[in-house]
């Protein structure tokens, strides 16, 4: 019943007259569309810029959500998104690790920790192990803190199982025990990163990841300012001087970018 | 006409219309005559239906809640990237676009939190000019319409807002509305009426000064 007290349309009207001003662009809903994606690829390594985003599907993560499959591939895609350029950077010359983490993580799902989503590619950190914001991420997979945020915000969720230990536990444990060590550098945690670097040292002492691995540990030996860290860094570059990881080196071993030039050396 | 409130044809708007035009226009609307949803979504859902059904109300209400325009991509993206990770949590109690309107509301705190930190209120502004629209006298329309309706929304507490979203703009049926509120649906009808109301003085008021 309309009141007589007011024009009954105007609400409608100004409803009507603000729905295009409300309505999202194509173009808005494609590019939120393609970062979901990306970062959904991300999450699970290799499988990002392989074979999901050159589905004809659209929405690469339909089939990441499959009963049983995203709790795995969520698992492995704890490492920081970062970080795990750097490894789609090497699987491009390297496609049989590519299939090798895919075929690990659909056959391994219960390996995979729990109390990370998809968005893990993302860094979503507990608040003990935030990651600077100005980390680098893979191109496509943009996290935010109010992401973060967000989801720590919603009710309960698992807690983050312990570190694998299983020895049969594959690539997707060596990933899982690698992202604990990133994010704990990113957290400033440089003893917990590298007790982790210890145990991956143990566990899998032969790695498609020790480019990774020696970054990491590099940048929780520089955090802790630890004697030999600098002359570590200094090989690392000249190594790798074209590494995703060495500018985070650089910056947490206070290494100049003139020095790792070859010819200066 | 049936409308569907969360078209997302993204570059065809779809403007509410009746049944929905009798409950914009003041009269509360019966409960069986509830805004005709989308295919509902049931539990194990497709996460890319979800995205296609709702991206539109997810967009409308991030803005209705406060997140500026420029921030509507991030925010957008962060709502959805929550829903995907909690897709497996949706037992189906409430309706899809109430439970996923929750997970807005949050982001759109922790957004407007963050925006209140890092603009100025002088570059919200902005955003009213920066309308789309198939003409620029319809863009400025939308723009102005759009903003008068988003004062309002701001000068609102968190429940009225949710209200003001899910009731007014969404046009959701009373049960839903109650049920995403946490209140009884009488409540909800009688609340309405007067959200609407004072939203229709204050309109009419806005008019009456600016022409």
């Amino acid at each position: 019943m309309a009141d007589p007290d007011f024009d009954p349309n105007i609400v409608e009207r100004h409803v009507r007259r603000a729905w295009p001003d409300w309505t999202p662009s194509p173009e808005l809903r494609e590019r939120v569309r393609a970062r979901l994606a990306s970062s959904g690829a991300a999450t699970i390594g290799a499988v990002g810029l392989g074979a999901a985003l050159q589905r004809p599907n659209p929405a690469p993560w339909a089939a990441l959500l499959r009963p049983g499959r995203l709790q795995a591939l969520v698992g492995v895609g704890l490492l920081g998104a970062g970080f795990f350029s750097g490894y789609l950077v090497r699987a491009k010359h390297e496609p049989d690790a590519t299939e090798a983490v895919v075929a690990t993580v659909a056959a391994s799902p219960a390996s995979a920790p729990s109390g990370v989503g998809v968005s893990g590619a993302i860094p979503v950190e507990e608040p003990a192990r935030a990651a600077p914001q100005s980390e680098p991420l893979a191109r496509g997979a943009p996290v935010r803190r109010e992401h973060r945020s967000a989801i720590n915000a919603l009710p309960a969720r698992a807690e983050q199982t312990p570190p694998s230990s299983a020895p049969d536990d594959g690539m997707s444990g060596e990933l899982a025990l690698l992202q604990r060590a990133e994010r704990a550098t990113r957290a400033g945690n440089a003893a917990l990163a590298l007790a982790f670097i210890s145990e991956l040292a143990e566990k899998y002492p032969r790695s498609r990841f020790l480019e990774e691995r020696r970054a990491i540990e590099l940048l929780a030996r520089c955090q802790a300012d630890a004697r030999d860290a600098s002359a570590g860094a200094d090989a690392f570059l000249r190594e790798h001087p074209k590494s995703l990881y060495a500018g985070r080196v650089r910056q947490a071993c206070q290494i100049e970018p003139a020095e790792t030039l070859p010819e200066q050396r | 006409m049936a409308t569907t409130l969360n078209s997302c044809t993204g570059s065809e708007p779809t403007p509410p219309a009746s049944p929905e035009d009798a409950a914009l226009a003041g009269s509360v609307p019966d409960a069986s005559s509830s805004v005709e949803e989308p295919a509902p979504l049931t539990p194990g859902l497709d996460f890319d239906e979800l995205y296609r059904q709702h991206f539109d109300f997810v967009c409308r209400s991030l803005r209705l809640l406060g997140v500026a325009r420029d921030a509507l991509e991030d925010a957008s993206q962060d709502v959805f990237g929550v829903a995907l990770r909690r897709l497996d949590e949706f037992e189906g109690k409430s309706s899809v676009k109430t439970w996923i309107f929750a997970i807005v509301q949050r982001v759109a705190s922790n957004h407007r939190r963050t925006e209140r930190r890092k603009r100025s209120p002088l570059e919200a502004l902005s955003d009213v000019t920066a309308a789309l629209g198939p003409s620029p006298e319809a863009a400025a329309q939308a723009a102005q319409s759009a903003a008068l309706i988003q004062t309002f929304s701001d000068s609102l507490d968190e429940g009225r807002r949710a209200l003001l979203v899910l009731g007014v703009i969404e046009g959701l049926s009373m049960r839903e509305v109650a049920s995403a509120l946490g209140i009884a649906v009488p409540t909800a009808y009688t609340r309405l009426r007067a959200l609407r109301r004072t939203l229709a003085q204050f309109l009419e008021q806005q008019e009456q000064e600016h022409g």
